[in-house]
Order: structure tokens, then C-alpha cells, then sequence
């Protein structure tokens, strides 16, 4: 995140979905792991059901971020990878696909090799496929980390208020037909995050350094525009005039 | 400052009262999708609106509604937001949202409807009971409704959804009015007191 884009100095980015993941997420990385990363997380909802991620996140330590992976067998570059290391279960891995409200980056796979047609370039079903085959280019040590978690999921972030589920549906239903589940979808948006942000400056006392990264992504999402419902606000004072501006009596 | 700007800023708050109530929405649709209802019908939540030069008071929609149902098409739990009256008689001083339970008593699936909007407001409704003088029920031929009148800025955040809209219609679907009533009595309003008329 930069001030230069708090204080609207680039507006051509600031639209790019590129930008608003390294905004939420590098905030994210700088901070104590169960005081934003988690608490987002655990807001994340089945793209089936709209349940709540169940209690996955009870003993995390740190969190690894892999900013835009690419994938071995679909060739598709997800916007993140988070590897959760806990304390007592094994790693959990998440792949990240942001999106404003735009659908599914997908890709015409007409011409590829049969092999490659099965998900029909469906983005996140490609991906989904990947990561619960290991194929993502990787470290030794990450690698090894994903290999080793019995949890993973792919979680779909997007600027909508309710779950987009002509876009999610539509990607389960690719991932059925290839005898896969799908039931490892999860949707969250971004105003989860302005929502952590808010929480942990209203309930907890912070050392400066994470009081301001937290107060920079919350005006951040707020100058976006990418809030939760907050209530109604006062209107502005009017001056509420016999007319606005066609005098002429009727 | 000018009449000009006036005007753009009546303009500006007018859709920032649409996009708050839109996130509002949206709050409630996430609660009962948490808990298995699925919305009914497609994304609109209006109708009854003008494109005609004719009618400029009704360029704006005035209501906005939505319907939730479970494992019964025929019942269900709706919300209406009305930010103004219904007609001449029917009048309001401030926006209120409608909690209701709707049972269609003929063949249909129970669906968004004019009904809903009307519900309370109609010369038959009638409170439910003396024990319960602020929820109305109205009988139409084809539809029964059971709903309460909430001032809509008494939803001040996620956690009021919960306890004044999203709790209460579960409970007064399951016919626990006694419950709903204790939740709801010191917030919700008779017809008399938030109509002008």
C-alpha cells in the first residue's frame, strides 16, 4: 500500500485488481498473524452452502505469501498463495483469485490438448484443480509445506456484497462433471477486510506501527468505496427551497 | 451555496441513502443464505417506477423488497423498505422496514408481491392479537401476511440486522410470536405513529 494512492496521486492504478491485492494482502503480511490475516479468513463463506469456513484457524503461527504463482499443468497464475503453518496440525494452503466484480478470467482451450479441455479454461476451476494436485511452481520448502497440508481451498475475493453465485456455481458444476467436489470453494470480499480493520482499531490497544498500517487499509477501502454496511449516515443540511430551479408557478 | 450545487448534493445523498440501503440489503441476504434460505425470484428488488417525463415522481423507487424461503415455496420471510407512502392515505414521516411472513393459501409459490409492500397498511389489517398490538396480519384471498414496522435508521449496523430483522422473522416464522414480541416491542412502531395521516 502506498500514501501516494490514499491521497488519489494514481489514479489511473487505481482500479487494477493487481493493485488492491498487494494493497490488502501486503498490509496483511506486516501484520501479527491472528490480528488481521485470520480474522479475514475466518469471515470467508462455503461458495455452496454460504457457511462460515469452519474452525480451521485455531492454532496458526505464521503465514507464507506467494504473490502470483504460477501453476504447472494449467499454466494459470493465481494472485496468491497463503501457506498457514500451525502448531499442532499440519500446514493448510489457500490459493487467492481477486477480482473486483469481474467473472472468472477463463481461457479458450479449443485448440489445446484434449487434457486441457476438461475444465473448459474455467479460471477458477483450473486452479482449484492445481492446487489439490500440487502443481503450482513452488520453493523446496513451500513445496513441501503444500504437499504436507490436509487442508486446502481456493479462496474466490471479489468486491460483490452478496456471493456471486452464477460465477462460482458455474465453476463447481465444471469441477463435478470432472468427479471433483468443488466443496473446497470459499468467497470472501473485500469489505471483510475493512471490517477487520475497524475491528481490531476499535477493540484493541496497538503499537503504532500496526495501528497505522490498519488505519491506512481502512481509509484505503474506504476511499474504494470497498465498506461494509455501517449504518445510515446523517444527510448534509439543505437548504430545502420552495424550488430548485423552475420558479414558474404551476 | 448555489442552488446548482444544492441540487447535485440532494442528488449525491440521495444515492449514497440507495447505497447504504443496498449494503443493508445485501447483510440480510448474506444472514439467511448462512442459514439455508434461498432468496427468491431474481436480483430486482422494485418495481412500480416510471421512465416517463410524465411522471417524475416516480423516476425514484420508493420501495425496495425481497423474499426468502426455506424448505416451503408457499411461506416465507420477506423484507420491505418503504421510503415513501403507499398513495395519498397512506403516508410516512420516516423509512421503515417491513419484517414479514408471508403463506400463499392458494396454489401458487409464494413470490415478490404488491402485497408485501401493503402489508399493515391495508383498511382490513389488524394487529395480531391484544398481547401482540404491534404486529399486523393481513388476509388477502390468495396470501397471508404477518409483519411488524421498524424505523429503518434504527438499523444502524450488522449486529441490529441480526437482532431486529434477521432473528425475529425465523422466530415469527415458526409461529413464536411471544419471543418475537420481546425482542421487538420497544423498537418497532404502531401505523399510527409513523404515519402522517
Amino acid at each position: 500500500m502506498t500514501v501516494a494512492e490514499l491521497h488519489g496521486k494514481i489514479p489511473t492504478l487505481e482500479g487494477r485488481e493487481d493493485l488492491l491485492t498487494s494493497d490488502v494482502f501486503s498490509a496483511f503480511r506486516y501484520l501479527p498473524v491472528n490480528l488481521a490475516p485470520i480474522p479475514f479468513l475466518r469471515k470467508a463463506i462455503h461458495a455452496q452452502t454460504a457457511k462460515p469456513i469452519h474452525n480451521l484457524f485455531e492454532d496458526c503461527l505464521a503465514v507464507d505469501y506467494i504473490f502470483w504463482p504460477k501453476t504447472t499443468y494449467y499454466k494459470r497464475e493465481p494472485d496468491l498463495i497463503l501457506l498457514i503453518t500451525c502448531k499442532t496440525k499440519p500446514p493448510i494452503a489457500i490459493i487467492i483469485e481477486a477480482k473486483y466484480y469481474s467473472g472468472r478470467h477463463d481461457v479458450n482451450r479449443e485448440q489445446a490438448e484434449k487434457e486441457l479441455q476438461a475444465l473448459q479454461g474455467d479460471q477458477l476451476a483450473e486452479q482449484y484443480v492445481d492446487l489439490m494436485k500440487n502443481e503450482i511452481d513452488l520453493n523446496k520448502q513451500q513445496k513441501q509445506m503444500l504437499q504436507e497440508a490436509d487442508h486446502r481451498f481456493l479462496l474466490f475475493v471479489t468486491a460483490h456484497d452478496v456471493l456471486p453465485r452464477k460465477i462460482t456455481d458455474d465453476s463447481i458444476n465444471k469441477l463435478t462433471k470432472q468427479n471433483y467436489k468443488g466443496d473446497h470453494l470459499y468467497w470472501i470480499n473485500w469489505q471483510a477486510a475493512f471490517d477487520v480493520a475497524n475491528e481490531a482499531l476499535a477493540t484493541q490497544i496497538l503499537p503504532d506501527e500496526q495501528r497505522f498500517i490498519l488505519e491506512d487499509l481502512r481509509d484505503l477501502l474506504l476511499r474504494k468505496g470497498l465498506t461494509s454496511f455501517q449504518g445510515f449516515h446523517l444527510p448534509a443540511k439543505l437548504l430545502q427551497p420552495k424550488h430548485y430551479f423552475w420558479r414558474e408557478e404551476q | 451555496m448555489s442552488i446548482g450545487e444544492e441540487m447535485k448534493k440532494v442528488y449525491d445523498e440521495m444515492v449514497m441513502v440507495y447505497t447504504e440501503t443496498g449494503r443493508l440489503i445485501a447483510v440480510i441476504e448474506g444472514e439467511f443464505a448462512k442459514k439455508g434460505w434461498t432468496a427468491v425470484g431474481d436480483h430486482g428488488i422494485t418495481w412500480d417506477t416510471s421512465k416517463s417525463y410524465e411522471y417524475p415522481n416516480f423516476w425514484l423507487p420508493y420501495f425496495m423488497q425481497r423474499v426468502y424461503t426455506k424448505d416451503n415455496v408457499k411461506k416465507g420471510v420477506a423484507i420491505n423498505i418503504l421510503f415513501d407512502g403507499l398513495d395519498e392515505d397512506h403516508q410516512i414521516a420516516y423509512p421503515i422496514i417491513s419484517g414479514a411472513v408471508a403463506e400463499r393459501t392458494d396454489s401458487l409459490s409464494l413470490g415478490k408481491c404488491n402485497p408485501i409492500t401493503w402489508a399493515g397498511w391495508k383498511k382490513d389489517s389488524h394487529p395480531l392479537s391484544n398481547d401482540y398490538p404491534k404486529l399486523y396480519q393481513t388476509d388477502y384471498t390468495d396470501i397471508t401476511i404477518t409483519n411488524y414496522l421498524l424505523p429503518l435508521d434504527k438499523i444502524s449496523c450488522e449486529a441490529k440486522v441480526r437482532e431486529l430483522i434477521v432473528e425475529p422473522l425465523i422466530q415469527m416464522y415458526e409461529g413464536k410470536f411471544e419471543a418475537v414480541y420481546t425482542m421487538l416491542e420497544e423498537e418497532i412502531n404502531l401505523l399510527d405513529e409513523l404515519s402522517t395521516q
